[in-house]
């Protein structure tokens, strides 16, 4: 029944938080939205706290929480320099750059240990070895196909005289890389089926997938023409269910060991 | 059965078969009741990866007793 509810819970959160910010003016909408991401991200610190409190120290798996949760602890971080009562300041720039560069790293690092977590427990994925390769590959093609766009603007920017653009060039790094551990951790969760621990990694790679299209709706939203205020609602949105998937594998991972 | 609690009947009846091997050099089928503290052991780093220390050896226990 838990895992029910921890499969619709981040629907949920992410259509209060769309049917807020479309019933509020136009004015106000990205208050609301920039609320809600704050919201979604400290949800998702939560989460990953209390699972990795779930194990002891020196457990594999908590440290693969921790790291997922020093992601969104350095985001929120960084997030408090941003808001309207701190002075927009040049010396701020590196201090943000720092933050997010070291928060896609634990996010990467973390996201990998859940990635190779079936064959770090001694086992192997399920299929030939060319088989996972070929998903593997395909994973890392399609992560690097969606986040190239923004990231050789990003780049152009830097050279173009925009320090503020390094912030955006780690993330992007950072979405690359953890984009690219989709495959294992989705071959986890299948080769998991029937059992409870399917829950975690397959709720961490809805999580993961909702990322690589929130990465993706930048380049098809200049595709399709859509306006800046319906994409800024998608974005939010994606983000909302990301970071609730990410909240619903640590509160099953929770869940599993402490019943 | 337990294991499969976890890790799904699939992947429960590959760790026993793999950690059989590694443990004792044989299929799981060979193994007899002496066999078992063993298999444990070399199930251990395994369950401990996914459920960590304090939940893995509650299910070890439990699958020994059952089987003892």
């Amino acid at each position: 029944m838990k895992f029910k509810v921890l499969t619709v819970a981040p629907w949920i959160v992410a259509c209060v938080l769309l049917a807020a910010a479309a019933l509020t003016p136009s004015t106000d909408r990205a208050v609301v939205l920039r609320i809600g991401s704050e919201g979604v991200k400290l949800l998702a610190l939560v989460g990953c706290v209390l699972a990795a409190l779930a194990f002891e120290r020196g457990d594999y798996m908590r440290r693969a929480w921790a790291l997922n949760g020093a992601c969104f602890l350095l985001l929120l971080t960084r997030d408090v320099t941003l808001l309207p009562v701190i002075p927009p300041s040049t010396t701020l720039v590196p201090i943000q750059g720092a933050l997010v560069t070291v928060a896609n790293a634990a996010s990467v690092y973390g996201t990998w240990l859940m990635a190779r977590a079936f064959s770090a427990s001694g086992l192997e994925l399920p299929g030939s070895a060319t088989h996972r390769r070929t998903v593997t590959l395909v994973a890392v093609i399609i992560a690097i196909a969606i986040t190239s766009g923004p990231f050789v603007l990003d780049v152009r920017a830097l050279f173009g005289g925009d320090a503020g653009a390094i912030v955006a060039i780690a993330s992007d790094l950072g979405d690359v890389l953890s984009l690219s551990f989709i495959a294992p951790v989705l071959l986890t969760a299948m080769a998991m089926r029937g059992g409870l621990l399917r829950w975690t990694w397959g709720f961490f790679a809805a999580g993961l997938f909702a990322w690589l299209v929130y990465d993706a709706t930048a380049p098809l939203a200049s595709v399709f023409s859509v306006d800046q205020g319906t994409l800024d609602m998608i974005r939010e949105g994606l983000r909302a269910l990301a970071c609730g998937y990410i909240f619903s594998a640590a509160l099953a991972h929770r869940a599993i060991v402490k019943d | 059965v337990r294991l499969a609690v976890y890790l799904g009947p699939h992947t429960a009846r590959v760790a026993v078969g793999t950690f059989a091997q590694k443990a004792f050099g044989r299929g799981a089928e060979t193994l007899t009741r002496k066999d078992l503290p063993a298999l444990m052991d070399a199930l251990r780093p395994m369950l401990r990866t996914f459920v960590g220390r304090e939940p893995c050896e509650i299910v070890l226990q439990a699958i020994l007793r059952e089987l003892q």
